[in-house]
């Protein structure tokens, strides 16, 4: 009885260290970005705001222009998600059911990205736009994303796990292509459709390369990079790490609250099945 | 094309009619991401090593070539020993300290309790956040004047660090910061991974009277393989192309100390714009990470990936 106590206890207590580790920065987080400037800094530091200085958030959102980078990460982020989605769906659904000339090798074309870091390939392309004099267009950053070969992969994997009599049974029901697209294949498909979209829809409003990379001026940057100008900002030779908090809080947010409400799916869209 | 489906067709205008005709055209529907491939991905990988064979000037933007004048430059110059030193050091030690931890914490965490299923939840959070943000993040805790870390150590009499602005700490630091984001999602996949091994092994083996450690490793850890394969592959990957927490926590500092590849490769082209001595280290990490993620795709792929 006294080991299994003890066990018991030894598990309660490493779970609550594992619990501290991981929401202790989070905590603190939210904790400095409503403090005063002052107060963030002071010591001993205190573990509640003696007064809650929510003008943060307000100083974060007008003075370091986070509306204007939000702005530019709603409409890259979707932008991206919605070419990214509908591209590679389209390229997929020709992988998964039509035979064709060249298909072997277009399809190992199409994974070429799978290979190839963006590290490698950042500053061809920058060239390339800056040559063509198209950099800091929100088509030119994009575009970039039409082509994803782990999407295309993922889809074509789901388009034939649709049983092959579904789509003989529409064809005889004399369904047209478009039909049998709307109507069978997609709803087949519609929990991969759904777990694609969050899952690039993520990685698109926390990307930070691309962004940093392609572009010049701030004119279509994103939230990552307002976090960046934000964090290397000064006043007095004094860090505004209330500021700081107050932008990562606003980065977060959006993922945040979609974790919560769904974190089961979303743990399953990462991992798969297995998880659950 | 049978007969109901031209009747259906007809009751549809020309725009239906011809939507309906390229969704059969498997080259129409493939063309945009094709094209994008080719224009995006392919030619700038034959651009980036053709220019690591060239110094260009992108200022009056004349190009020369110069042979293997680039790769000989970074073979010769002691920064790039120390970025790829940097790069060897962060991968054993995200390999083998990251994933000992995201073992050890996931058969922990393997249980369906409330308490369990909460910390597996909050574990991941990091997983789900920008990577610019957990940095944002640290890089307070670890503030070495006012960082909640160095007032802890003080506050127990040990000696503040200075963490990411030390040479010595700052590659600790990072890795610290990339270890505590990664793990959520090697815990999770090691779950998975447990939750897939059959039941009846385990009941066999306590038939056997097999004690819990024989257990552990000799059905536990093999029946585990697969993933675990498939996390060194992709963490070792990681080490060449984590390029987010070290821009925004040291852009490479103090002195290179947390100069890994993918910053180094930036760092030429956007920092100092030598572009054939950027893309021949591009070239090298092409290498290094085409390899793997090729290992990746074709070996272990099929077993682990999509189940």
């Amino acid at each position: 009885m006294t080991k299994r106590t003890v066990k018991r206890v030894l598990e309660c207590i490493l779970l609550a260290i594992l619990f501290v580790i991981f929401v202790f920065p989070f905590y603190w987080t939210l904790i400095t970005s409503v403090k005063s400037t002052m107060e963030a800094i002071q010591f001993p530091p205190t573990l509640w705001p003696s007064k809650f200085v929510w003008s943060n958030y307000a100083e974060v959102w007008q003075g370091s222009n986070f509306a204007h980078y939000g702005k530019n990460s709603i409409i890259t982020s979707v932008g991206a998600t919605a070419v990214t989605i509908f591209f590679s769906v389209m390229a997929a659904y020709a992988f998964a059911r039509y035979e064709f000339r060249f298909k072997k090798a277009l399809f190992a074309l199409s994974l070429a990205d799978i290979m190839i870091p963006a590290q490698v390939i950042f500053l061809p392309i920058f060239v390339m736009y800056s040559s063509w004099g198209i950099l800091n267009t929100y088509f030119s950053f994009i575009i970039i994303f039409i082509y994803s070969g782990s999407t295309i992969f993922f889809f074509r994997n789901a388009f034939m796990q649709v049983p092959g009599e579904l789509i003989e049974a529409a064809r005889l029901d004399g369904s047209s292509e478009l039909s049998v697209m709307f109507k069978v294949m997609l709803p087949a498909v519609r929990p991969f459709l759904i777990t694609q979209i969050m899952l690039s829809f993520m990685s698109k409003w926390n990307g930070y390369f691309w962004i940093q990379t392609l572009t010049t001026n701030e004119k279509i940057r994103t939230l990552p990079i307002a976090m960046n100008n934000l964090v290397n900002q000064t006043e007095d030779y004094v860090s505004r790490w209330d500021l700081s908090m107050a932008g990562s809080v606003i980065l977060m947010a959006p993922l945040l609250i979609l974790y919560i409400i769904c974190n089961r799916q979303m743990k399953v869209a990462f991992i798969g099945n297995g998880i659950k | 094309m049978p007969m109901n489906e031209k009747l259906e067709l007809k009751q549809h205008g020309t725009c239906y009619r011809i939507l309906n005709r390229l969704l059969k055209n498997p080259y129409f529907l493939m063309a945009p991401a094709i094209i994008c491939c080719l224009v995006l991905t392919v030619y700038p990988v034959c651009f980036a090593i053709y220019l690591s064979f060239h110094k260009w000037d992108p200022i009056t933007s004349r190009k020369k070539f110069v042979g293997l004048e680039n790769f000989k430059y970074l073979l010769a110059s002691e920064d790039f020993h120390k970025v790829l030193l940097n790069t060897v050091i962060y991968m054993l030690v995200i390999l083998f300290v990251g994933l000992l931890i995201k073992v050890v914490l996931g058969v922990f965490l393997n249980k369906r309790t409330f308490a369990h299923n909460m910390v597996q939840t909050i574990v991941f959070t990091p997983h789900i956040i920008a990577s610019v943000a957990v940095a944002a993040i640290f890089m307070w805790l670890m503030d070495p004047t006012n960082g909640i870390f160095n007032v802890a150590l003080r506050a127990l009499h040990l000696p503040a660090s200075q963490w990411y602005y030390g040479s010595g700490t700052a590659l600790l630091s990072v890795l610290i910061v990339a270890i505590w984001s990664s793990t959520g999602y090697g815990v999770l996949r090691v779950i998975a991974g447990l939750r897939s091994i059959p039941e009846y092994l385990y009941e066999a083996a306590k038939l056997d009277k097999a004690g819990a450690f024989t257990t552990f490793t000799k059905i536990t850890i093999p029946m585990l393989s697969p993933t675990l394969l498939y996390l060194i592959v992709t963490t070792s990957a990681s080490a060449f192309t984590s390029f987010d927490i070290v821009k925004m926590m040291t852009e490479g500092g103090p002195d290179n100390a947390t100069n890994l590849i993918a910053y180094y490769v930036y760092q030429q082209g956007m920092g100092f714009n030598q572009y054939g001595r950027a893309m021949a280290a591009a070239v090298v990490l092409l290498i290094f990470n085409s390899s793997l993620s090729a290992l990746n795709f074709f070996v272990l792929g099929r077993r682990t990936h999509y189940q």
